[in-house]
């Protein structure tokens, strides 16, 4: 199996938080299949509704956009058969108790991230922030217990101070 | 907040979408031979109707998907959102780049 190449956290320099963990050491793919896969992957399952995410073996996949989807592991995979992009840099990943995470996006979030709405499972994208939010992406894991959100990595310090703000 | 429904991913704020203009304005398919009282009137002068308008709206911070919105000015009323792939008018975005 492939590696991961070792990268720094994100948020060196700044003060770890109780709340708010960085996960580093993702292997994270986007999948580009605009008319669906060919023949079946092995190793995958494709979510079929928007917005909502599947796991197989490891492996979870986001629906991002219709045939786009965010493959994420926490080992490095081989898939072959698609067609993948390596953002595993290009992201810096969050993990928040799904109920906090839910108080605190809501002081700047659109998305309604309320329990009927967004059941585990379920991912979405939207804005962080007021005057020019910051795209993210959020996933609330299918055991319930968590939320993932994902940020451009050049975002990633002013995202986590902004989600410790929001955690006062 | 005014939430548009977006064919894929549900209502959402409109704070996710970007404007993109006039869905009904259509690129000269032959430019070179227009003259520039049309492509003045193509590139800057709009109508400005009272009620239901089509209009291309980007889902910048979600599916980033372009859509074809029919909203009545006056009211805010959406009558239709679809998807401009989808769309059986969808030309506009191939003739209108």
């Amino acid at each position: 199996m492939p590696d991961i190449p070792e990268r720094r956290s994100a948020l060196v320099g700044m003060e770890p938080h109780d709340l708010i963990r960085e996960r580093t050491g993702l292997w994270i793919q986007r999948l580009y299949a605009p008319n669906g896969l060919q023949e079946p992957v092995s190793g995958l399952d494709l979510p079929e509704q928007p917005n909502t995410a599947s796991h197989k073996g490891g492996v979870h996949a986001l629906w991002v956009a219709p045939g786009e989807y965010l493959l994420v592991s926490e080992e490095a995979q081989t898939i072959e058969g698609a067609a993948l992009s390596d953002l595993s840099h290009a992201r810096t990943v969050f993990r928040i108790d799904a109920e906090p995470a839910r108080a605190i996006l809501a002081k700047s979030c659109p998305l309604d991230l309320r329990l009927s709405n967004f059941p585990p499972g379920h991912c979405a994208q939207s804005g962080l922030g007021s005057l020019s939010p910051v795209p993210i992406l959020v996933h609330h894991l299918e055991s319930g217990s968590h939320m993932d959100i994902y940020v451009p990595r050049s975002y990633g310090q002013h995202v986590y101070a902004w989600l410790v703000d929001g955690a006062i | 907040m005014i939430l548009l429904t977006c064919p894929h991913c549900g209502p959402r704020g409109i704070s996710e979408f970007t404007y993109r203009g006039d869905a009904t304005v259509a690129r000269p398919t032959a430019p070179e031979g227009v003259d520039d009282t049309s492509w003045v009137e193509y590139l800057h002068l709009r109508d400005n109707h009272k009620g239901p308008h089509d209009e291309l709206w980007h889902h910048v911070q979600g599916c980033r998907r372009w859509l074809r919105v029919r909203r009545d000015v006056v009211t805010h009323k959406v009558i239709s959102c679809c998807d401009l792939a989808g769309d059986p008018a969808g030309d506009v975005a191939e003739s209108n780049p």
